[in-house]
């Protein structure tokens, strides 16, 4: 943890790495109140780690996918979660369907793999992994009952990761309002900001490009805006040479978003703007356009060829755009 | 002299006034033959000469007072039932109210209970099997969220000319979320 300033109000920066992605918070307040927020953000995100991870199979989440058609208590974060998941695959027709544990497992997602820190590649035969994906799957019709904190997901599993994280920044903003004036969350490209930043002009957030590199593709005004980035830069890797991701399209069981290297979505929620923000992903360089303007989300998407596009509704908080061909 | 000209004065009084009264019955005659030509003649006269009339329903019978308030009562009734299923469907697509408005119980643990059993409480279900309580989630065919606008009170940004340098950014929002 990391204060800076002689004077109210301090500049608390806090990081630390759960749910297999690096969180930074940034807190503008009075020096002790910043910094016991801080410890209160990071108890939120291992409270949801621990209750929706996937990656250990005791873990209440998986204790309830295990359970399938039986009612299963969970802690409170995993049955939010899910209800929210449920929420979002409601609204989305589908295209959002958490669901998606078991090709992600076949393509062997199934364990936290070294990404960015070279090639991954898992050696399978694709003929195999294509034989383990789950083409049709029955509608997903999920059962809560709130007095007993308790579930039924169903018989196929359920991945909370996307959306766990969007929660875990939506529930530490929570944590954060009245105790500090101003406050950013970033926890893998998942961005929450609230307030007038730590030069009182707003929170801006750069949008990487999925090529690599240094230079952002643009610069956006997040000021009291969640910010979601969908993008297949970092979470790739190759199955018996073929290069794979983890956004699987829920119609066909396999990676999605042809055409498409990333999408950038603003939006009044963190959980949502993750949604929104792999939804659109989903539909692909053809039809991201369409579905944008016609559901009016605020994004930007870069497809293979490095093309940047945006939105109408996003050109409010468009603050800078890097120059063609860049 | 006086007498010379009021007897000349009245002379000619004599020979004007059944001149002038010959020309106002001559004039008066051809007006009454030439109309000035109007577009519609007929609908302007009409519109011109009818009186305004206030058309009053007829009064009502005492038979068809209390029909129409019978009329009325069951359209009250109608609208109440739609309202109270507007109601329920509210309900079903918001959280269920053991949650917060952010979704997440205000308490850690206070409603996880000892027992996996299904419990006797209500049940938010996103589809009601046969037999079980009916708290519905919205359904696939449900509409789109739409995106909510900006706030209103903030000022439209400027955007850089794209040959400038970025300006700084306070993070990165990317698949590596490397911090700025």
């Amino acid at each position: 943890m990391t204060t800076t300033g002689t004077r109210l109000p301090a500049d608390v920066t806090h990081a630390f790495r759960c749910m297999a992605v690096d969180v930074n918070v940034r807190l503008i307040g009075s020096p002790s109140a910043a910094q016991s927020a801080a410890a209160a953000v990071e108890e939120v995100f291992r409270r949801v780690e621990k209750a929706c991870t996937r990656f250990n199979p005791e873990s209440p989440l998986m204790l309830a996918n295990a359970a399938a058609e039986s009612w299963h208590a969970v802690p409170a974060e995993c049955f939010v979660a899910l209800i929210e998941a449920a929420k979002a695959h409601a609204a989305t027709r589908g295209r959002f369907d958490p669901r998606v544990l078991s090709e992600l497992v076949a393509l062997g997602y199934d364990r936290s793999l070294p990404f960015g820190v070279g090639p991954v590649d898992l050696g399978m035969r694709l003929q195999d992994v294509v034989g383990r994906i789950l083409t049709i799957r029955p509608p997903w019709h999920p059962e809560f009952d709130p007095a007993a904190s308790a579930v039924r997901i169903g018989p196929v599993p359920v991945d909370l990761g996307g959306i766990g994280k969007g929660l875990a920044v939506r529930w530490a903003a929570d944590a954060l309002r009245g105790r500090v004036e101003s406050f950013l969350i970033e926890a893998g490209g998942d961005v929450f900001t609230v307030g007038s930043g730590p030069e009182g002009e707003g929170w801006r957030a750069a949008v990487e490009d999925p090529r690599g590199g240094d230079q952002p593709l643009a610069v956006l005004d997040v000021m009291d805006r969640a910010c979601a980035t969908s993008s297949i830069r970092v979470r790739s890797w190759r199955v018996n040479g073929r290069l794979v991701h983890h956004l699987l399209d829920p119609l066909t069981g396999r990676p999605g978003g042809e055409g498409l290297l990333s999408v950038t979505v603003l939006g009044p929620d963190p959980a949502w703007a993750e949604v929104h923000s792999k939804t659109l992903f989903l539909a692909g360089r053809n039809g991201i356009a369409e579905m944008a303007a016609d559901e009016g989300h605020p994004a930007l998407w870069v497809d293979v060829d490095g093309g940047v596009h945006t939105s109408s509704a996003l050109h409010g908080a468009l603050l800078w755009q890097a120059p063609d061909g860049c | 002299m006086a007498d010379r000209s009021s007897a000349s004065r009245w002379s000619a009084a004599a020979v004007l006034a059944p001149t002038a009264a010959a020309l106002f019955t001559g004039v008066t005659a051809w007006t009454l033959h030439h109309s000035p030509a109007l577009p519609n003649s007929s609908s302007a006269l009409k519109t011109s000469s009818a009186p305004a009339t206030l058309h009053l329903s007829p009064p009502v019978a005492t038979g068809s007072l209390s029909a129409l308030q019978s009329s009325v009562r069951r359209d009250a009734a109608k609208l109440a039932a739609l309202r109270t299923t507007l109601a329920k469907l509210h309900l079903a697509s918001a959280t269920p109210s053991a949650t917060s408005p952010s979704g997440l119980p205000p308490a850690r643990g206070a409603a996880a209970p000892a027992t996996t059993a299904v419990s006797g409480g209500s049940t938010y279900m996103a589809a009601a099997p046969a037999g079980s309580p009916a708290y519905v989630a919205p359904q696939p065919a449900a509409p789109a969220p739409v995106a909510q606008p900006a706030p209103a009170a903030r000022p439209a940004p400027v955007v850089q000319p794209a040959a400038a340098a970025p300006p700084p950014a306070h993070t990165v929002t990317g698949a590596s979320g490397a911090p700025k």
